[in-house]
């Protein structure tokens, strides 16, 4: 029974979910269990002199309170550059300084106000421009005695923390023979994930040694291993168990509250310790998206073929970069987006600052990087007097280009042209709009970023009725990976789909292992998995059958649920169990398939050049259009329409893709309009630390009408031939706003978020910062009239060297 | 932190007289939970007004409606009469916060906490509504004017409470609510507006939340707008006699509250004048 894949099934967890039968770690309430309260840090940058502990410990309730002095243990994914709690000094406002657990919260919150912390306060840093010169302050003296992966180069002795070079071909010749040279700058801010459920994590250390550990994470195996790490223990001494997560985005990637209730668990054997952080805490106390100042130089030809590009990004890491430095690693090797450039300089470098730390974030740095991309495109289309979709039909990756890395597109890459064709035509590309509405459109590319060894495991284990229970650990974070997975075993074992029970949520003791939920992988990755214990189990059955039937098990035909030798059948469960005889002897038993999988072939790329011919498993490919209007009155976006097209490789499950789709291009949105992290530069807080004033789109603002279609160049290794698109959906939307926004306005906003008061300054020339609002406009928003061939105003802004 | 939640006007009364200094009253609890959680306030003692029968009703006599201090904001958004009569007003309290605010918000909690920023003000200031704060005993009608004294603050006294809002008949349909903010659903207003057009000698009213500590009438720009008509340049030169003192915060700098006031005053000015 063939017909799992493709089908628009329900969620496999839609009922417990909309039931509330689904249980998250805040909903787990063990007896006896203590809460648990962290202490932060009030400054962005400041020496560590004393701590005293002492009247917290005595208030009655209290029953462990720790700090740095007790744990000195370091955490870190990529990059081990983090205490668990600040020990020399703190870096950013709201790092943990120390911890209480208590009989209950109220007792726990006096507890953190009655531990005294001394600090001298140090220079802070909020610039990563500033932050690379020799005058800056030295964030990590000690950066060059870190333990770090090998794909990570940080500089020794200075505040960067990764510095990945892209060096191909000859740009600085082929910037000679340029018709035309643009450079531009770009900004985009630290944003937050906001995850509908804050970190939440329960510890319990027993007396026999075991840790047990309950977390909202994305990664329970990477939890438990960075953890036997951090504590130096056996990892089998540690077992992590995931509930149901409510949203993850990347902020719950690698480790991140879980060592504290740990360490406060081993003060307290035998007692669970609850952590759930405010709404306030997930603000800026974990983690955010990285900012990025970008500068991108392209030189064109007459023909529009860009001849030579420059690709700067400065990254903010914040104070820390354990897991931001990949970030910096793949916007390395992704430097110029979808496009084939023969000549390239990049540099993608990492700074630490006093910001709050920078992380993972759906589109792992392809959202960032593709705002300044696809607007420079569209600046070098118009320059030239070419229409956008047409520049970039001219200048993307096709079979026989080389990207960045040097690694050959081939037909199977993925066919990033009919992505942009598809969506040119849903938006009705070339149309006649009134005034002050317009189209804009922008491609995304995005490749797992992962390590080459990330591995995926899976067990399908046969149940008396020929169903199974199929176990893997990618954690259904919204994205429909219980379901996708449930399709993937379906299909393979040929068996009805509701023959197959989803255990989704892991537990490290019992279920296999996955790397991490993360990198839009798991359907490539897991799915493999899952495939293969499938594919393992037929095959085990096959070798019964054949001893059944007498012949080769490459004899036995395996279809629908029946093993068979020419007029010779057994059907499955007859033999998943062991098959029984007419005289009761048995061969055979229960059968349990596994299978494993690991992308073959990636190589790190060169230190010096970025040089890889396969840095990545696989790349997914699309194009996102925008049709909106502004008023010229108040600057207001109203956004009618958004149209996506990705090149997925096989659509799976069509339901849960548009999901996909329509949440990327909404958080795009959000990202693209009104989300923005502000940190004050001279007290290092984070000003808008609540969803007061930290806005995240409400159903009110959805765009009018969205579609979302899919190709499929089948992925060669990919499970049906699917790869991943999970983040992808949410890459090109700011960007595509951005360009429909020059194109109904005349106004560029180079500086996400883009929103009324931006818009409004471009337009009319009005300086809201000072008093008399008829002054120049703020950069970096610049102002062109559209005319073809003619220098446009904005020229003088950028520079911009004709030849 | 004591509550209690009487089921009397008569306990009600008791209660203000007895400790009025050192409680807080509650309605919806969506202003004042929020403080408390915040640490900006700690009652020692909170009464709930929810309980009291008949203070979540809405009645009309010939001269005017009147409303019940626990009258929820959707309640009024839907009321057929309130519609008819005073669409702007329904129109203001539909704009606030989500659906769960306005189910437990009543209009009475939005006006006493007097926040510059206060989405039904600018409509209830245009429609001359009035206030009654009574004690026991004792009670007194105030107009809008007198009521708000400054931001968060107003005539209440500590032994009274706000129990009933009148607005006269008849009401005004050629009314407009305009409010502009971060994002289209819950969110508070940067800059708000009600305008309007009222009765036979067609005057012109207009009143602008969150960009002066009160919500007052803009009462310069009107007597212009009476005096020269609604032309485009008329509706440009009103704007430079609005009275606003606006702030820079996260929801918006002073300089563009100023511009987008002044915009969204030609804009409905502009709507306005084809119904003239
Ligand atoms: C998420 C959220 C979104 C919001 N969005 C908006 C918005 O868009 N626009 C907007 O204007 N507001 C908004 N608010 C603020 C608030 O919801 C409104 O101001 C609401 O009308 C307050 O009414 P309440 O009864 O819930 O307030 P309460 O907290 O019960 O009362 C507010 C104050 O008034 C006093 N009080 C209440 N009733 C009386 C009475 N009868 N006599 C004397 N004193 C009284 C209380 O003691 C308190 O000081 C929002 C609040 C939240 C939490």
């Amino acid at each position: 029974m063939k017909n799992s894949v493709g089908k628009r099934a329900q969620r496999v967890d839609g009922l417990a979910k909309v039931t509330g039968c689904a249980k998250f770690v805040a909903d787990l309430m063990p007896g006896g269990a203590l809460c648990a309260k962290i202490l932060h840090s009030p400054h962005p940058h400041a020496e560590i002199v004393s701590i005293d502990t002492t009247a917290a410990e005595k208030l009655p309730g209290v029953k462990a309170v720790i700090c740095g002095r007790d744990y000195p243990l370091h955490t870190g994914l990529y990059h081990v550059d983090q205490y668990m709690f600040a020990m020399e000094k703190v870096r950013y406002v709201g790092e943990p300084v120390a911890a209480v657990a208590a009989l209950d919260e109220k007792t726990a919150a006096q507890a953190i106000d009655l531990i005294k912390v001394r600090y001298r306060k140090l220079k802070p840093n909020f610039d990563p421009i500033h932050g690379m010169k020799k005058s800056a302050p030295l964030i990590h003296p000690n950066l060059h005695k870190y333990f770090h992966v090998s794909a990570i180069n940080p500089v020794p002795h200075t505040n960067i923390a990764n510095h990945f070079k892209i060096r191909k071909g000859d740009p600085d010749s082929a910037f000679k023979k340029s018709f035309c040279i643009i450079e531009n700058r770009f900004h985009v801010p630290q944003i937050q994930h906001v995850p509908m459920e804050t970190h939440g994590a329960i510890a319990l250390a027993e007396q026999t040694g075991r840790i047990t550990v309950w977390s909202s994470c994305q990664s329970p195996f990477t939890v438990r291993y960075l953890m036997a790490n951090c504590f130096k223990r056996e990892i089998g001494d540690i077992r992590v168990i995931a509930p149901y997560v409510g949203g993850g985005f990347g902020c719950k990637a690698g480790i991140n509250i879980e060592p504290i209730t740990v360490a406060l668990a081993l003060k307290c054997p035998g007692r669970h310790v609850k952590l759930i952080l405010t709404r306030e805490e997930e603000m800026y106390t974990v983690v955010v998206r990285q900012a990025c100042h970008i500068r991108i130089k392209s030189g064109v030809d007459r023909t529009g073929r860009i001849l030579a590009q420059e690709n700067e990004y400065i990254w903010d890491c914040g104070a820390y970069a354990g897991y931001g430095v990949n970030i910096v690693r793949a916007a390395g090797y992704s430097i110029c987006g979808a496009y084939n450039i023969d000549n390239l300089k990049g540099d993608s470098i990492g700074v630490y600052t006093n910001r709050p730390v920078g992380s993972a974030f759906r589109g792992f740095g392809m959202s960032e990087i593709h705002w300044a991309i696809e607007q420079q495109m569209d600046i070098l289309a118009h320059e030239l007097g070419i229409d956008p979709v047409e520049f970039r039909h001219i200048n993307a990756l096709k079979p026989g280009s080389h990207n960045a890395t040097g690694e050959l597109v081939t037909v199977n890459t993925g066919n990033i042209h009919k992505c942009l064709d598809q969506v040119a035509a849903d938006l009705g590309w070339g149309k006649k709009l009134p005034k002050y509405r317009a189209l804009g459109i922008a491609l995304a590319q995005k490749a797992p970023a992962m390590p080459n060894n990330a591995t995926s495991s899976a067990v399908v284990k046969f149940n008396e009725n020929g169903g199974v229970e199929l176990l893997f650990s990618g954690m259904e974070i919204g994205q429909g990976v219980m379901t996708a997975m449930a399709q993937i075993c379906a299909e393979t074992l040929e068996i009805p789909l509701e023959k197959v029970t989803v255990v989704g949520l892991p537990d490290t003791d019992y279920s296999p292992y996955e790397w991490q939920t993360v990198a839009s992988r798991l359907t490539f990755s897991c799915g493999n998995a899952v495939k293969k214990a499938a594919e393992d189990a037929i095959c085990q059955m096959k070798i019964i059958s054949a001893g059944i039937f007498k012949v080769r098990a490459d004899d036995v035909v395996y279809k629908n649920g029946v093993f068979s030798h020419k007029n010779k059948s057994i059907e499955l469960v007859q033999i998943c169990m062991g098959y029984q005889f007419t005289d009761g002897h048995t061969v055979g038993g229960a059968i349990v398939g596994r299978g494993h999988f690991t992308a073959e072939g990636c190589i790190n790329c060169d230190p010096d050049t970025g040089y890889s011919p396969k840095p990545v498993a696989n790349w997914t490919f699309g194009a996102q259009g925008v049709d909106l209007s502004v008023c010229p009155e108040t600057g207001r976006i109203t956004i009618h329409k958004v149209s996506c097209t990705y090149d997925v490789g096989k659509v799976i499950n069509p339901l849960t893709i548009e999901g996909q789709a329509y949440g990327g291009i909404v958080q795009g949105m959000g990202a693209g309009i009104m989300e923005q992290l502000i940190v004050d530069e001279q007290t290092g807080m984070v000003k808008n630390p609540s969803l007061v004033d930290y806005k995240i789109p409400t159903a009110l603002d959805m765009p009018e009408e969205m579609t979302a279609s899919f190709v499929e160049t089948a992925q060669l290794d990919g499970p049906f031939g699917a790869r991943g698109v999970g983040e992808h959906t949410m890459i090109p939307t700011p960007a595509a706003i951005a360009n429909a926004v020059y194109h109904a306005t005349g106004v560029r906003i180079m500086d996400l978020p883009v929103t009324p008061e931006k818009i409004l300054s471009g337009m009319h020339g009005l300086d809201f910062d000072s008093k008399d609002s008829n002054a120049k406009p703020e950069q970096p928003v610049s102002r062109s009239k559209k005319k073809r061939g003619r220098p446009p105003l904005y020229a003088k802004k950028w520079d911009r060297v004709k030849r | 932190m004591e509550y209690l939640k009487p089921v009397s006007r008569k306990e009600l009364h008791l209660l203000l007289k007895k400790k009025g200094k050192n409680l807080r009253l509650l309605a919806g609890g969506t202003d004042l939970l929020v403080r408390i959680r915040h640490g900006k306030e700690s009652p020692a003692l909170i009464v709930d007004l929810k309980g009291i029968r008949g203070f979540d009703k809405i009645s009309s006599n010939k001269k005017f409606i009147s409303i019940g201090p626990c009258v929820t904001l959707q309640a009024i958004a839907e009321h057929d009469e309130i519609r008819r009569n005073f669409p702007a007003l329904a129109e203001a309290s539909r704009s606030v916060g989500s659906w769960q605010i306005r189910n437990r918000a009543p209009l009475a909690g939005n006006i006493c906490n007097a926040s510059p920023a206060a989405d039904t003000l600018p409509v209830l200031v245009l429609y001359d509504a009035r206030v009654k704060l009574s004690h026991s005993g004792r009670r007194r009608i105030l107009s809008m004017k007198r009521f708000l004294t400054g931001p968060g603050k107003s005539a209440l006294r500590p032994d009274e409470y706000l129990s009933e809002i009148r607005l006269p008949l008849p009401g005004e349909k050629r009314v407009l609510f305009e409010k502009f903010s971060r994002r289209k659903g819950l969110d508070l207003s940067t800059v708000s507006l009600a305008a309007g057009i009222f009765g036979r000698r067609n005057r012109v009213r207009l009143a602008i939340g969150a960009c002066a500590p009160i919500v007052k009438r803009q009462t310069e720009a009107e007597d212009f707008l009476n005096e020269h008509g609604l032309q485009d340049k008329d509706l440009e030169l009103a704007c430079s006699l609005l009275q606003l003192s606006p702030i820079t915060d996260l929801r918006g700098k002073a300089a563009f509250r100023r511009h987008i006031a002044a915009r969204l005053v030609v804009a409905t000015m502009k709507k306005l004048r084809e119904d003239r």
